[in-house]
């Protein structure tokens, strides 16, 4: 950038005071064009910590001579059946989670986007809002409800239904796959929505004009046209799904069913044995790996999609199908995903917070209503949980507008070339597993630092740095989009009037930016409050937050106590999804 | 004020070769003079003059600015515009969007150092504004203001410092024609009164007549002649000047002696000059409203650089008329008040100051003959 000097050539023969004062400018120069690249380079640096620690320790191997660097790891990765096992698992597993998430999201999508669904305006706001709920709390549901042996919708069907057996099992790959795309369908619906938002209307209507009927058009315009989008959508949400670990946690571990994820995790921290460190590095290098193939197809795919030229910025709207009496079928389509999601979890965990043990609503159960479910919760332990969550709220969403405002300047606004790779780096969060910074965190932790600094047991710094890592593609994304905005003449009228970098953020940009900086604000913090799995992996006993405590209640078998947290949690929640929904309503959609 | 030294600037793009921005450029502005830089889009002129703002960076030269060096390659030199202490007027006026007519125009001034009292920044703000006939208008919000009023508040922001230069970037493009002139004389006033130095950048040749003292012409990052504006009119250094100015009939030939050129149309009378030798390949430039017409028979016989030529076409354009005349194999465009009739034969005389020789080579370069 800048390698500023005033008056360089005069001065050096002055007076001390001209001097002092040269100097003192110089500081203040220096002062406003350090900060930014050094925050930008802190944070990025952290990405590529992150991930290099993983592949090292993929590569170590611990012998009696000491660590050595080989490919045992991987090896042992490939020849252990259980590995072998949790890996085919997690392929089945995302398999139905994509064939649900899409089959729901697609039609949504189009009911959203291309027809005359009465209240259609409000599907895409009540879909973000049903995202934020977290999906540990909508897997406690399902299990309530549809566990083979104590589930009580599985017991209700089995008395009013002439059926031996439990019609349901959600303790199994499919279950798990099905909560899993349930819970994923308003993120795919909100891709695939851009893409019809994206798509030229003129290219159905000329069909429609030369007398190509409706499902023709559908088959031969629309759904091609919608093809790289919908397939870069699936190649984003199976990066997630892959590496999921809210819902495989919470149904899955305790029954023994893993995942790469609760693999990971068990291997991490298991109950007796030494953990294996080499093994989870080696695990989470083929992860990675995964995920960035997927990734690079997906980009392929994005950047093919110009081909199709389907993005135009014409104001005007696709004519919209007449879905006449279908419009209820449409309704219950979306209103099955938030049932799904968020009413019959609700329920299930009310009622189960209200009851000492698991039964079907009857008489008799009615009987033994009562609040001790809440008075048994541990109100210290939770306290703390909730000191540590509010923490994360607050700081995490802050540091990452700081970190991204200095990354996204840098990439937008100065011509520095080194500003590319920041962006590259910046994009990496976005399509590599949270999970996989976690386990780069752990990893630096324990491998990197000596045990007795202990990381971990310092409090909830090292959760705050991952979170902050993973939301920098989020922050950075949005940052971006929004000073792509702002004509850059007003940056230079700042400069000219006499602002330094810093004092053009400052006066300038931050302001014309508030309302990109509070939605995202709002966003990223719901998204901290509500995360599972990165808190569980850095878990230690002074920094647990509110959805580790919930889920280890969980896995401990104390369901009805943790049904009752978390419906503390959800309340907590909800001012704060108000407060998002009403200022960042405007902005909704943007996000993603 | 103003001093440009050989500055130089390129854009390396990936995968094409480096564009010259900027080639060895060298300007001086006096002390306030009106400099305009004129030249089409890509000329490098807007490069060179936020390379004086220091909003661009040059790769070589040196920039002074009332005796302060900005830049300087040699010397490892670059203050940051911030430093510079100068007034800008951007294209798109740049008025901060979240900030009142008030706040917009004191932002510069609670920048300055040593800090000026808050009843000081007032005052200046209420002098800078009413300097554009805005006073009283301090506590409106921007973003409702017209082009006009928004082109003013940025003036005002601009001259708020009192700066000794200030810089425009074609700040009448987003104007309409009529509030463009109106805006360009209120300019010229302002310029006038207040002793500024002014660098300026438009594509406008017209605009640039009626502001400068003196214009610089651009063309792919040179400067092609710099000089007031009578003289690039009148005595244009390069073909690219002249027809920037306005069209051009553009005749080959070969110099016989120094003061004479043989062409396609007949020997030409030229004034005498050093520069050019016997037998050179040079071509002639005569403006449309230069050539004389004469309805045939009623000039005095075998004047100087007289001709027979036949009408083609006639276009009326109210205050004149634009004839297409042959004469021989050649065609030449005549701007007259006179009246003859298409299809006739007319006498066609190219007075012998008004024909300005250029080397040959440099017709290459030229746009096709036509236009306005």
């Amino acid at each position: 950038m800048y390698h500023a000097e005033e008056r360089g050539g005069e001065g050096l023969g002055g007076n001390v005071g001209e001097a002092f004062a040269a100097l003192r400018s110089r500081l203040v120069q220096a002062a406003e064009r350090v900060p930014l690249p050094l925050i930008a380079f802190v944070t990025l640096g952290l990405v590529v910590v992150f991930l290099v620690v993983i592949v090292q320790v993929s590569f170590q191997v611990e012998e009696d001579a000491g660590t050595v660097y080989g490919v045992e790891n991987f090896r042992q990765l490939y020849t252990d059946p259980f590995t072998a096992k949790a890996f085919l698992n997690t392929a089945v597993f995302a398999g139905v989670a994509l064939l649900v998430a899409f089959a729901f999201a697609i039609p949504i999508a189009w009911l959203a986007e291309r027809t005359t669904l009465p209240g259609r305006g409000l599907v895409f706001p009540l879909l973000t809002v049903t995202l934020l709920v977290p999906s540990f709390f909508t897997a406690m549901g399902w299990v309530i409800l549809f566990h083979p042996r104590i589930g009580i919708a599985n017991k209700a069907l089995v008395q009013l239904l002439p059926i031996e057996q439990s019609p349901f099992n959600v303790i199994s790959l499919v279950g798990m796959g099905w909560v899993e795309g349930i819970a994923l369908v308003p993120l795919a619906f909100i891709m695939i929505a851009a893409s019809f938002r994206a798509m030229d209307p003129a290219l159905e209507e000329s069909a429609r004009v030369h007398g190509i009927s409706f499902f023709t058009r559908l088959r031969r315009i629309t759904l091609p046209l919608l093809t790289p989008g919908i397939l870069g959508a699936v190649l984003y949400v199976a990066a997630i799904t892959i590496a999921a670990f809210d819902i495989p946690a919470v149904i899955g571990l305790s029954n023994r069913i893993h995942t790469f994820s609760t693999f990971v995790y068990t291997t991490a921290l298991p109950l007796e044995e030494v953990p294996n460190y080499g093994l989870i590095g080696a695990s989470s290098a083929v992860m990675l790996l995964i995920g960035l193939l997927l990734t690079w197809r997906y980009m392929i795919v994005i950047g093919e999609s110009h081909r199709y030229a389907v993005v135009r910025g014409k104001d005007y709207r696709a004519n919209l199908v007449d879905l006449g009496g279908w419009a209820v079928l449409g309704w219950l389509i979306v209103g099955a995903v938030i049932v799904f999601n968020v009413v019959l979890p609700l329920l299930a965990l009310t009622w189960v917070s209200l009851i000492p043990f698991l039964q079907v609503p009857s008489a008799a159960a009615f009987q033994t209503v009562s609040l001790d479910n809440f008075r048994a919760v541990p109100w210290a332990n939770l306290t703390v949980g909730l000191r540590n969550s509010v923490i994360l709220l607050l700081a995490v969403p802050t540091l990452s507008l700081v970190a991204g405002m200095a990354i996204s300047w840098l990439v937008i606004r100065s011509n520095w070339r080194v500003a590319r790779t920041l962006d590259v780096l910046a994009f990496l969060p976005h399509v590599i597993p949270n999970l996989i910074f976690a386990v780069g965190a752990f990893l630096l932790a324990i491998v990197w630092f000596p045990a007795q600094w202990g990381l971990f047991e310092r409090g909830i710094g090292i959760i705050i740095l991952v979170y902050v890592v993973t939301r920098i593609s989020f922050a950075t994304r949005m940052l971006n989009s929004g000073l792509v905005q702002i004509h850059e003449e007003l940056d230079e009228a700042g400069y000219v009037a006499g602002l330094g970098p810093l004092g053009v953020i400052r006066k300038i940009l931050i302001p014309l930016l508030s309302p990109t900086l509070l939605y995202s604000w709002l966003w990223m913090a719901l998204l901290a409050f509500r995360e599972l799995t990165m808190a569980a992996f850095l878990a230690s006993r002074d920094n647990l937050t509110l959805p580790v405590i919930i889920w280890s209640m969980w896995t401990a078998g104390r369901l009805n106590q943790a049904a009752a947290t978390a419906l503390v949690f959800v309340a907590l929640m909800t001012p704060l999804i108000v407060l998002y929904y009403v200022f960042g309503r405007r902005h909704i959609g943007v996000a993603q | 004020m103003i001093e440009i030294r050989g500055l130089g600037k390129d854009f390396q793009r990936a995968g094409e070769s480096v564009v010259h921005a900027l080639r060895t450029v060298d300007v001086t502005v006096e002390r306030g003079e009106f400099f305009v830089l004129l030249g089409p889009s890509g000329s490098g002129k807007t490069t060179l003059l936020r390379c004086v703002a220091g909003l661009a960076v040059p790769d070589r030269g040196e920039i002074v600015l009332d005796g302060v060096t900005v830049y300087s390659r040699e010397n490892r030199v670059l203050v940051p515009p911030e430093r510079r202490g100068l007034g800008m007027v951007f294209q798109s006026y740049a008025i901060w969007p979240h900030m009142t007519i008030f706040e917009n125009v004191a932002l510069p001034l609670a920048q300055k150092r040593p800090r000026l009292a808050k009843a000081e920044i007032a005052d200046r703000v209420s002098r800078a504004l009413a300097l554009v006939g805005l006073e009283g208008m301090e506590r409106r919000p921007t973003p409702l203001l017209s082009g006009g009023q928004q082109q003013r508040v940025a003036l005002a922001r601009s001259l708020a410092t009192e700066p000794v230069v200030l810089l425009m970037d074609e700040p009448l493009s987003n104007l309409d024609a009529r509030l463009r002139e109106e805006v360009r004389k209120e300019i010229r006033s302002l310029a006038a009164r207040l002793d500024i130095t002014i660098l300026y950048v438009t594509h406008d040749q017209m605009e640039a007549m009626e502001l400068a003292d003196r214009i610089a012409v651009m063309h792919e990052g040179d400067i092609l002649q710099q000089g007031s504006p009578e003289d690039l009119y009148c005595r244009p250094a390069d073909p690219r000047v002249a027809q920037f100015f306005g069209s051009t009939n553009w005749i080959d030939g070969r110099m016989r002696g120094s003061d004479a050129v043989d062409t396609i149309v007949g020997p030409l009378a030229v004034p005498a000059s050093d520069n050019w030798a016997a037998g050179e390949s040079v071509v002639v430039g005569v403006r449309p409203e230069d050539v004389e017409l004469t309805p045939d028979g009623q000039g005095k016989a075998a004047q100087e650089n007289s001709f027979r030529g036949r009408v083609v076409s006639n276009v009326f354009l109210g205050d004149h008329r634009v004839y297409t005349v042959e004469v021989g194999e050649h065609v030449l465009l005549v701007r007259t008040l006179a009246s003859v009739l298409v299809g006739g034969t007319v006498g066609v005389r190219i007075p012998r100051d008004k024909a300005c020789v250029f080397r040959a080579h440099s017709r290459d370069e030229l746009p096709p003959v036509g236009g306005s």
